[in-house]
């Protein structure tokens, strides 16, 4: 009896990792419509979370990607969830009241406009687990409308870290330091928040590397800076705790392939 | 009585599974080159020290193999640099950058030094973060590769590499490897052989 519901427990589990290996590597879209008017097809895999470990204190951007096949066109599309701090320029004082001077409102609007600019020819590299990279170049020009909290506020689009501090790690915070709320430690700098999707293009040759490659981090370049997302385990030994990280690129790759009819697996 | 025996077996249990693990090869990384479809072989990383301290280049040394070449690598992360203003974008492309042919200078346990060479040009990732007092810091992380010829390997595989000395054109960053480390290195190189 015992050894009956040993079996039988054994096959409960295995059966119930196979279902969850086979619900996770099932294909979902979040667009998959033809244009009326053009006769474009455009199918689009739901957003996939990249978990960012960054080398600093705290994570500065998070983001998604998806897998785009519009008409004859493949993009690998990134949704960026950043924040910046810019410096307070020393001629302004940060509780000055910015309507009577002219240069205090044109800073402010530069921060709305012009923060965070991604001109066309910028890369995105993509880190495989064979230790080289590849290079998707972003064709168009991408001004971003941002957002900014002035020194010493709090940044209202911080939703991840909020998440963390009310959650598992807020209660350890309270835990540990013994305090009823886990105080947000705020910037002397302007937080220019940004929220932005960029595609890139995929050609033939990328294309074929990704169908195969495990991708395991992406760096995304912006005019003034890099964005990290993704493990760093490739190459940071202190976070390398699981090295079969990868970004599911590829799955999401051999999904729009299979469902517009161009194979894959 | 027993406990002496039970003691006894379980010493030489631990030293026999010691031997074990100690012969065996374990890589980070097995996989192909998806351009060229040569194996490609990384053993683990090993550390020159147990933690990251500010103000010192933390280093890690792995074996590398690919196809039929073999090669030392470097992981290289530099001291964190304190700047009064936000870095452009120039000073993040400039912050660590390894020339074609930079010289690595490895010291051996019998105090003869040998050099390898950088495989090609390379940036680091140079990343930044705000600090709390208005400051800015910089960390630069970057792997470099140096070929292995047949002497170089013979060479490190005879003598404990001990003391690795990378040149650069901006400065020179030294990282000491202690007894336990150094010998790490030894057997990830055999292990790429």
């Amino acid at each position: 009896m015992k050894n009956l519901s040993c079996l039988l427990l054994a096959g409960t589990v295995l059966f119930g990792s196979e279902y969850a290996v086979a619900a996770k590597s099932k294909c979902d879209f979040s667009q998959n419509s033809t244009d009326a008017s053009t006769g474009v097809r455009t199918v689009q895999t739901d957003w996939d979370p990249l978990v960012t470990i960054t080398m600093g204190s705290e994570s500065e951007a998070y983001g998604s990607f998806s897998v785009i096949s519009r008409g004859d066109q493949k993009l690998l599309a990134v949704r960026l969830d950043a924040m910046d701090y810019v410096p307070m320029p020393a001629e302004f004082a940060v509780h000055e009241d910015p309507t009577w001077d002219p240069a205090h409102r044109d800073f402010l609007d530069s921060l709305l406009g012009d923060a965070v600019i991604f001109p066309e020819g910028l890369s995105l590299r993509l880190d495989l687990d064979d230790q080289t990279s590849l290079e998707l170049t972003k064709t168009d020009y991408q001004r971003v409308r941002t957002n900014y909290a002035r020194p010493g506020e709090s940044p209202k689009a911080r939703t991840g870290q909020q998440k963390i501090a009310k959650g598992v790690m807020g209660f350890l915070a309270k835990r540990a330091f013994g305090a009823d709320e886990v105080t947000e430690e705020l910037s002397p700098h302007y937080t220019v928040m940004t929220r932005v999707v960029l595609e890139y293009p995929i050609d033939s040759a990328s294309e074929k590397i990704l169908s195969r490659a495990s991708v395991t981090s992406m760096r995304i370049e912006s005019r003034d800076r890099y964005y990290t997302l993704g493990w760093r385990s490739t190459k940071d030994q202190v976070f390398s705790w699981n090295k079969k990280s990868y970004l599911k690129i590829r799955d999401a790759l051999q999904c729009v392939n299979k469902e517009i009819g161009q194979g894959g697996s | 009585m027993k406990i002496i025996i039970t003691l006894l077996v379980l010493i030489a249990a631990s030293i026999g599974s010691a031997d074990a693990w100690a012969a065996k090869c374990k890589y980070k990384w097995e996989t192909t080159n998806y351009r060229t479809g040569e194996k490609v072989l990384w053993t683990r990383w090993i550390m020159n020290r147990a933690f990251y301290t500010q103000g010192k280049p933390y280093g890690l040394v792995a074996g590398v193999s690919e196809g039929d070449k073999k090669y030392l690598s470097l992981q290289l992360r530099s001291p964190e640099v304190r700047l009064n203003h936000r870095p452009s974008k120039a000073e993040i492309d400039a912050a660590m950058v390894i020339p074609e042919g930079a010289k690595l200078s490895v010291l051996l346990g019998d105090g003869t030094i040998y050099d390898l060479f950088a495989e090609r040009h390379i940036v680091g990732d140079t990343s930044f973060e705000a600090r709390a007092d208005g400051n800015y810091s910089l960390v630069s992380l970057v792997i470099i590769r140096f070929e292995l010829d047949a002497a170089a390997l013979a060479a490190l595989n005879g003598q404990k590499a001990t003391d690795l000395r990378l040149h650069t054109p901006g400065r020179n960053y030294d990282i000491s490897f202690g007894k336990k480390p150094s010998d790490k290195i030894q057997k990830s190189l055999a292990c790429i052989l």
